[in-house]
């Protein structure tokens, strides 16, 4: 079949694409609607009629993309095509559009918890698929002495500490908003709830906690107008998501960073320049190909999930396993779908299990090893690009491979 | 032998003192009026102690909770103190002398106990609560005293709604002076903890500055002395954990009173959660557990400052041969089976739905409740708690 892949710097780019023409597809590139992902996710007429007459020219079976796009699916609703989206960005509002009703819609949602609550709501077309890695790609990336030397640590973590996000910092904004505006009670009320939800593994209570009276008070100095792009989700649920949860794992980052840093060799792969603790600050890397090489060149990966990923695997674990590196993360529900605790990979229930279980697995090669090694045959069965897009095609297209 | 009781309005008094007496003690009691006079060490009353200890030929001491000046008596006669704490927190057994050897402390709360041992305090044991279930079995109720207590769901128990709100009395001061930013942090500590079972942050949550502005308003003046406890665990127990289980208590039993018929019974006045049937406290001696005996279930829901311990009313629930669901406290698992002897909850929800099925299954609850009974009279009575006091203490046979 042909299709068009929507085409952004989105994740996993180039291995969903080799994903498709390793099935027998066509994949014709076409051009994201938007300048950025800051803009609202409102149509674009001229981007669904050029998309629509794009479709029609190019006898195009099916669209696909990386994330979900309202302009794309009501162009495929229009033509009758499907559209498969795959969302691994967690908080994602797009995706609480009216438009994910659209009968075209397959949208994958990588966040088990975001699908059950869009079922719940009756939406029908929401499916749950966790995110994958090209083992194949990632098994031929061998290292060289020199950068053994260079990405070897005992510890590593990749990943934004969001601290440096100026603009993306909801929560500085807002705090910032909050005191001009002296509304010092909610702001402690805020930093309440971020305090008690740093301390609490497991339970996400940042959404329950928001009371109506606090929301109606926020909108008054940070809007967030609900509409019919966001009819499935409330503006608590949003701020919880934007503000409260990227604040969360703003502390909870650094404070594990820093409190395993006293102990051990940790390096740190982050695009801020704020220094953390004792940690080695290694600058951004590209994911595509540096990634890899420091899973597969430190003994222990760290995963600290985002605060506002209720229960899904988030990309940077499945990175870690596909790679044969060893993954230590934070507990997520999902996992235990696919993967068996202390066998493909090892969960910390709080701090003190973290600093325990760190100084085991840097104290027992074998078992480390081991642990990497099956979680990395477990990706390499189960959880590849290739595989997962087949089950996804095998949804709007049930006859077909 | 001879032994002080020293007396005050504390629970079990006659029990323990009969446990005594048929361990072959002399009791000889010592009054004190209320507790709140003894939170330090007075000389006076050490002096005054001591000469009443030598003057009776007194060989053994006990309170219910921790007395400093007490311990100091003791300490100066070289005989054993045992006390036995069911304040959760009580903030006098943080008290600097409670490493006095002559120290038998007993706290129901294993939590306590575990972070005093941890501290280094050698003088600390772990023992539950216990209820002198004979006692309440040849109670018998009336056709009015059914009618009077009877219901399908009762709970008896505060609201720290007057006297004790201190969380009311910071906020406010907090208000007035512009501290609002603290105010709603607090605010939010306790709203986040009424949403979660299982974890208790309250304490962790409490950094300098905010403890600093609750101090102005929460003056707390004995805590210089208190050397073991935290001022961060003082100010979530009293004024954050009270708050969260008013709130909680009004919450649960608000939504249970839309689904079943509901007795209160409670010291605390102008309150009504939801379509609760209000009534005043009862004697505890013999009128409280009359309620437990005619209610088809009751309820415990733990003050939320204790950690892992079975509060006196679940005792005194399944003694009077009641039948009892109640939170979750990790204490009970040490001498209880869920789902045989008691029941308990994990949510809101869940409470509700376990309210529903024990009472459309008669049986089964009436069953859970004779075996909570055949277990505290078994295990849980006042001599066995008594005699494995004296025994620690050195004093048994």
């Amino acid at each position: 079949m042909k299709l068009f892949f929507i085409d952004w710097i989105c994740y996993g780019r180039n291995d969903v694409i080799d994903a498709f023409w390793e099935l027998g597809h066509t994949v014709v590139l076409y051009p994201v609607e938007i300048e950025s992902m800051e803009d609202t996710s409102e149509y674009h007429l001229d981007y669904i009629v050029g998309l629509i007459k794009a479709i029609e020219k190019q006898n195009i079976s099916f669209v696909f993309s990386m994330d979900y796009f309202t302009s794309v699916s009501e162009a495929c609703l229009s033509k009758g095509i499907p559209y498969i989206s795959w969302i691994y960005d967690n908080p994602y509002s797009r995706a609480f559009g009216i438009s994910v009703t659209n009968h075209c819609n397959y949208i994958f949602n990588f966040n088990r918890y975001t699908c059950n609550q869009m079922m719940k709501k009756g939406v029908k077309t929401v499916y749950y698929a966790p995110l994958a890695a090209n083992t194949g790609r990632l098994d031929k990336i061998q290292l060289s002495h020199s950068e053994q030397e260079k990405y070897g640590s005992e510890l590593s973590f990749v990943g934004s500490l969001y601290s440096e996000k100026e603009k993306g910092n909801f929560y500085k904004k807002l705090s910032g908003q909050l005191i001009q505006n002296k509304k010092h009670r909610e702001l402690g009320f805020l930093d309440g709830v971020i305090e008690a939800q740093s301390k609490v593994y497991g339970v996400n209570m940042m959404e329950n906690c928001l009371t109506d009276t606090m929301v109606e008070s926020i909108q008054k100095v940070l809007p967030f107008q609900t509409s019919m792009f966001t009819s499935f989700t409330t503006a608590s649920y949003m701020y919880a998501a934007y503000v409260l949860a990227v604040r969360v794992t703003e502390l909870e980052r650094s404070r594990i960073l820093c409190m395993l840093s006293e102990r051990h060799q940790v390096k740190l792969y982050t695009p801020g320049e704020t220094s953390i603790g004792n940690c080695i600050l290694c600058g951004k890397i590209d994911h595509y190909h540096t990634g890899p090489k420091v899973f597969k060149a430190s003994k222990i990966n760290l995963n600290i999930t985002l605060k506002s990923i209720e229960t899904g695997i988030p990309l940077r674990a499945m990175d870690i396993m596909g790679a044969g590196g060893f993954l230590l993360t934070n507990y997520q529900e999902d996992y235990l779908r696919y993967f068996e605790p202390e066998k493909d990979f090892v969960f910390y229930e709080n701090t003190e299990d973290l600093l325990e279980k760190a100084v085991f697995y840097l104290r027992h090669d074998t078992e480390r090893e081991k642990i990497a090694g099956n979680g990395h045959d477990k990706m390499t069965k189960e959880h590849t690009y290739v595989k997962r897009i087949a089950e996804m095609l095998s949804i709007p297209f049930p006859n077909r491979g | 032998m001879k032994l002080m009781l020293i007396d005050w309005s504390c629970f079990g008094r006659e029990d323990i003192r009969d446990a005594f007496s048929s361990l072959g003690y002399t009791v000889i009691r010592y009054p004190v009026g209320s507790q709140e006079n003894h939170g330090n060490i007075h000389k006076e009353q050490v002096e005054k102690l001591t000469k009443e200890i030598s003057r009776q030929n007194i060989s053994l001491v006990f309170s219910v909770n921790y007395f400093p000046s007490v311990s100091e008596s003791c300490n100066q006669k070289g005989i054993p103190y045992i006390s036995w704490v069911y304040d959760n927190p009580q903030i006098q057994m943080y008290f600097i002398n409670i490493i006095n050897e002559c120290n038998f402390i007993f706290t129901f709360n294993y939590f306590t106990y575990r972070t005093l041992r941890g501290k280094g305090v050698k003088t600390i044991y772990y023992i539950p609560m216990a209820v002198n279930a004979k006692r309440l079995q040849a109670l018998r109720l009336s056709e009015a005293d059914k009618e009077e207590y009877g219901s399908e769901l009762s709970f008896v128990g505060a609201f720290y709604h007057e006297k004790t709100a201190y969380y009311q009395k910071v906020r406010e001061g907090l208000l007035q002076s512009g501290k609002n930013r603290t105010a709603g942090y607090l605010e939010a500590l306790c709203l986040t903890q009424l949403n979660t079972y299982g974890a208790l942050f309250l304490k962790d949550c409490l950094k300098d500055d905010t403890i600093r502005d609750i101090l102005e308003f929460f003056p707390y003046e004995a805590l210089e002395s208190q050397h073991f406890i935290d001022v961060s665990s003082v100010c979530a127990s009293y004024v954050l954990a009270r708050r969260v289980t008013k709130l909680e208590r009004m919450k649960l039993l608000t939504s249970l009173s839309e689904f079943f018929a509901v007795k209160v019974f409670t010291y605390d006045t102008g309150i009504q959660p939801g379509k609760c049937r209000m009534h005043e406290r009862t004697e505890p001696y013999d009128e409280t557990p009359k309620i437990f005996k005619a209610s088809k279930i009751n309820l415990n829901i733990s003050l939320r400052s204790i950690e892992t311990g079975i509060p006196l009313r679940a005792f005194e629930i399944m003694g009077a041969g009641g039948f009892l669901i109640t939170n979750y406290q990790e204490d009970f698992m040490r001498h209880f089976e869920p789902g045989e002897d008691f029941v308990f909850y994990e949510s809101e929800g869940d409470l509700i739905e376990k309210c529903k099925y024990y009472l459309k299954h008669d049986t089964e609850r009436e069953k859970i409740a004779r075996s909570g009974l055949r277990r505290v009279m078994s295990n849980h009575t006042y001599e066995i708690r008594i005699a494995a006091m004296i025994r620690i203490a050195g004093m048994g046979d």
